[in-house]
C-alpha cells in the first residue's frame, strides 16, 4: 500500500495528465454533433454563471455604443434640422398661398349661395383697387364694358349691398360705395315698410334721410333697398338701424344705419347686370 | 482576507475572464473569423511562469468552459488545451530563456498545433463541417493580440503572484 502511494506520488503529474486526457476524450466521444443538445443542463449552468460576467464586461462596450448612437443621432439631428428648415422655407409661400386659396374658396362658396334677382345677371368680379380718400369712398373692379358692365349697376356681397357702378371703362369699373358722401339709396325699413333714403357720410355709418318723425322705426330694424328709382333691385339688405333721434328741423327723424358689409374686407363682389334675356346666368371674371 | 484566498486562484480567474471575453463579450462580426484564443494565451503564460498554478486540470476545465460557451462538442477544446500545456510545459525551461518576440511565434506555432488537434478530432468524429476560415484566422488573431494580453497578465502576476524569491 505504501509502495502504491509512493508510486502515485512519483508519477503524480503523469497520472494527472493521463486522467484529464482520458476524461476529455471520454467527453468528446460521448458528445453529439456540433450544436447538439448534449450536456444541456451543464451548458445551462455554465451560461448561468458566465451571464453576469458577460454583462459586466459588456457594460463599457454598451456605454460606448450608446454614446456613439447618441452622437450619430445628434449629428443626424443637425442635418435633419437644416433639411427641415430648407423645406420649411420652400413650403412657407405655398402655405400662405394655400391659406389664401382656402379663404377665397370660402368666399366664392358663399357667393354661390346667393340667389340673384331674376331681372339681373350676376357677374362675380374681383376688387382690384381701392380709390377711397378722405373725401370719397370708392373702389375698382376688374370688369368693365367688355364684360357687359354698365353705369349704375348694383354691386353686392353675400352680406348685403355694397354700392353701384359710377364709371365703366373697357376692362374695369369704379364703384361708389354706400358710405360715399354722394351715395343715395332708396330704402325701406323691413319691419314697418317705412320708406327713406340711405345717404353716405364718408363715415362708417349711413344716415337715413326723409324719415318722418312719427315713422315706426326702432333701433335694430333691418334696412333694405326699396327698388324705387330702378337702380337697385328690391330687397337687398343695406344695414341695421343703430341710433335714432329727433331731427333738428322737427319734420324728420334722424336715424343712423350700420351697413351689413365690412367695406374694408371686400375682395370679390357680385356685379348685377340688367339682362332679362338670361336671368340665371352667372359668370366669373378671371384676371 | 477574501483577497488572499483568491490570489492562488488568479490564473484560473484570468482564464475564466479570458474565456468569457473570447466567447461571449466580443460579438463583433469581424471576430467570427479573427477571434483570438485568449484562453490559450493565458494558459501559455501561466504554464511558463507559474506552472504550479496551471496544470492539466485547469486546462481541462478551461477547455470544457470554452466548449460549453462556444457550442463546440464538449471535450474538443479540453483535449487540445491539455496537449497545449503539456507541450508548453515540456519546453518551459527553454522558452523562459527566449526573447518575447520569438515567444510570440512559438505561441503562434502552438496555437496552430492546438487548432490542428481540434481540426483533426472534428474531422475524425464528424467529418468536414469545420469553418476553415475561423481555424485559419484564429492563430493570426491570437498572435496579434498576445502582447496586450501578456502585458495585462504580467501586471496581474507582478501585483499579486510574484514569488518573494523570484
Amino acid at each position: 500500500m505504501t509502495d502504491l502511494l509512493v508510486l502515485l506520488r512519483e508519477y503524480r503529474n503523469a497520472i494527472t495528465v493521463l486522467v484529464t486526457l482520458l476524461v476529455a476524450f471520454f467527453l468528446l466521444l460521448m458528445a453529439g454533433g456540433p450544436r447538439s443538445q448534449d450536456h444541456h443542463g451543464f451548458r445551462e449552468a455554465v451560461l448561468q454563471v458566465t451571464g453576469p460576467a458577460q454583462s459586466l464586461l459588456l457594460r463599457p462596450i454598451a456605454t460606448i455604443e450608446r454614446f456613439q448612437a447618441r452622437m450619430t443621432q445628434l449629428m443626424n439631428l443637425d442635418r435633419e434640422n437644416r433639411l427641415f428648415r430648407a423645406e420649411l422655407e420652400r413650403l412657407r409661400p405655398l402655405s400662405t398661398r394655400l391659406e389664401e386659396l382656402e379663404q377665397e374658396n370660402q368666399r366664392l362658396k358663399s357667393f354661390l349661395q346667393i340667389q340673384p334677382d331674376p331681372a339681373f345677371r350676376a357677374l362675380v368680379v374681383r376688387v382690384v383697387g381701392d380709390s377711397s380718400s378722405a373725401f370719397a369712398r370708392s373702389f375698382i373692379l376688374n370688369a368693365g364694358r367688355r364684360e357687359g358692365v354698365v353705369v349704375d349697376g348694383p354691386v353686392t356681397v353675400p352680406e348685403g349691398l355694397v354700392g353701384r357702378v359710377v364709371r365703366a371703362s373697357a376692362s374695369s369699373s369704379l364703384v361708389l360705395s354706400l358710405l360715399d358722401l354722394n351715395s343715395r339709396v332708396p330704402v325701406l325699413i323691413q319691419r314697418s315698410r317705412v320708406r327713406a333714403v340711405a345717404a353716405g357720410q364718408n363715415d362708417t355709418l349711413l344716415s337715413l334721410e326723409y324719415l318722418p318723425k312719427d315713422a315706426d322705426v326702432v333701433v335694430g330694424d333691418n334696412v333694405v333697398t326699396s327698388g324705387n328709382g330702378g337702380v337697385f333691385p328690391k330687397g337687398l339688405l343695406v344695414g341695421r338701424v343703430v341710433s335714432l333721434k329727433a331731427g333738428e328741423d322737427g319734420l324728420f327723424k334722424q336715424a343712423l344705419v350700420q351697413p351689413m358689409v365690412d367695406f374694408d374686407r371686400i375682395e370679390e363682389a357680385h356685379l348685377l347686370l340688367p339682362e332679362l334675356a338670361s336671368p340665371e346666368t352667372e359668370t366669373t371674371v378671371q384676371k | 482576507m477574501m483577497l488572499s484566498l483568491l490570489i492562488p486562484w488568479l490564473p484560473a480567474l484570468t482564464i475564466f475572464v479570458a474565456a468569457v471575453v473570447q466567447e461571449m463579450a466580443l460579438p463583433f462580426p469581424a471576430w467570427s473569423v479573427f477571434r483570438p484564443d485568449l484562453v490559450l494565451i493565458c494558459l501559455f503564460y501561466w504554464r511558463l511562469y507559474r506552472a504550479d498554478r496551471c496544470g492539466p486540470v485547469l486546462a481541462l476545465l478551461a477547455g470544457l468552459l470554452v466548449d460549453v460557451m462556444s457550442g463546440s462538442p464538449v471535450g474538443l477544446h479540453a483535449v487540445s488545451n491539455i496537449v497545449f500545456i503539456l507541450v508548453t510545459g515540456h519546453f518551459g525551461r527553454l522558452l523562459r530563456s527566449v526573447d518575447f518576440v520569438y515567444l510570440l511565434f512559438v505561441l503562434l506555432f502552438f496555437t496552430c498545433l492546438a487548432e490542428g488537434i481540434q481540426l483533426m478530432l472534428a474531422l475524425l468524429k464528424w467529418g468536414p463541417y469545420v469553418r476553415w476560415m475561423v481555424l485559419a484566422g484564429r492563430p493570426v488573431a491570437t498572435l496579434l493580440i498576445a502582447p496586450l494580453v501578456v502585458y495585462l497578465l504580467v501586471l496581474v502576476h507582478q501585483a499579486w503572484l510574484e514569488e518573494p524569491n523570484a
